[in-house]
């Protein structure tokens, strides 16, 4: 970690479902001991985050364990920024997904029982980018604090 | 997976006693669950109070026990933790899902249905 104004931090794992539950409870926490953020805004990034690590454990990797994943945590004034890089398949049609998840609540059998992860990630991130760069997946979050 | 289920009055109450419903849960607790179902029992209450996370797999798993479950039986959740509570509203399923804040508040109102139809 160097200096006040942005703290940087690597983390490094190796994949698997615990692996990545634990590693998006220290980011958060991580967070929140730097910056005196709303509990809520910690929630939404703890979720975000185990939301997109999961998929990279279960998609990029498909469920293969103790491959690379390192999370760049850079703590800003104002924002927050989490790199996720990992060397798995790329995503499909080397795009995010589009994470649109429409319902109809009155209607019991046509409600989805996936998509909810990227349609968390895309609405409650400032920030959603992603980038096949050298045989990496780099994925990049951002979010604003509260003022 | 600490998971109980028990008959009370015409209700099953069913209590998951992890502190993740998650991807790796969410299989086992989804067969649990599909398991506590009785012929004789339209209501299904699932406390859980010591859930602390839920993710998008968990949620996806208690859509498809909604949808097993189908219009003759119904599921109540109750002892939503508030961070638990808030993926059902940012992934707008709040409106799907009955969701009382207690155990008791989900039997009391099932006795209150009982005496209404009868």
């Amino acid at each position: 970690m160097s200096g006040a104004a942005e703290d940087q931090v690597r983390f490094s794992i190796g994949s698997s479902f615990e692996n990545v539950a634990t590693l998006a409870e220290e980011v958060s926490d991580l967070c929140k001991t730097k910056r005196a953020s709303s509990p809520d805004a910690i929630d939404v990034l703890r979720l975000c985050l185990a939301e997109a690590l999961n998929n990279i454990v279960e998609h990029a990797y498909e469920g293969a364990e103790g491959r690379p994943i390192f999370a760049d945590v850079r703590m800003k004034p104002d924002r927050y920024e989490v790199m996720l890089i990992d060397e798995g398949k790329p995503m499909p049609g080397g795009k995010l997904p589009d994470g649109s998840c429409e319902f109809d609540a009155e209607e019991l059998d046509e409600l989805p029982e996936g998509g909810f992860g990227w349609m968390l990630i895309k609405s409650q991130m400032d920030t959603v980018e992603y980038e096949r760069r050298d045989g990496c997946n780099i994925l990049r979050l951002e979010k604003t604090f509260d003022a | 997976m600490r998971f109980t289920s028990e008959q009370v009055g015409g209700a099953i109450v069913m209590t998951l006693g992890e502190r993740r419903l998650d991807g790796l849960i969410a299989p086992e607790f989804r067969d649990a669950v599909r398991e506590a179902v009785r012929p004789d029992c339209n209501l299904y209450i699932l406390d859980l109070s010591a859930v602390g996370f839920v993710d998008s797999a968990g949620v996806g798993a208690l859509v498809g026990l909604l949808k097993f479950l189908g219009r003759e039986r119904k599921m109540e959740l109750c002892g939503l933790k508030p961070t638990v509570r808030k993926i059902f509203r940012l992934t707008r399923l709040e409106r799907v899902f009955a969701i009382r804040d207690s155990k008791a508040a989900c039997l009391a109102a099932a006795e209150v249905a009982q005496k209404a139809a009868s």
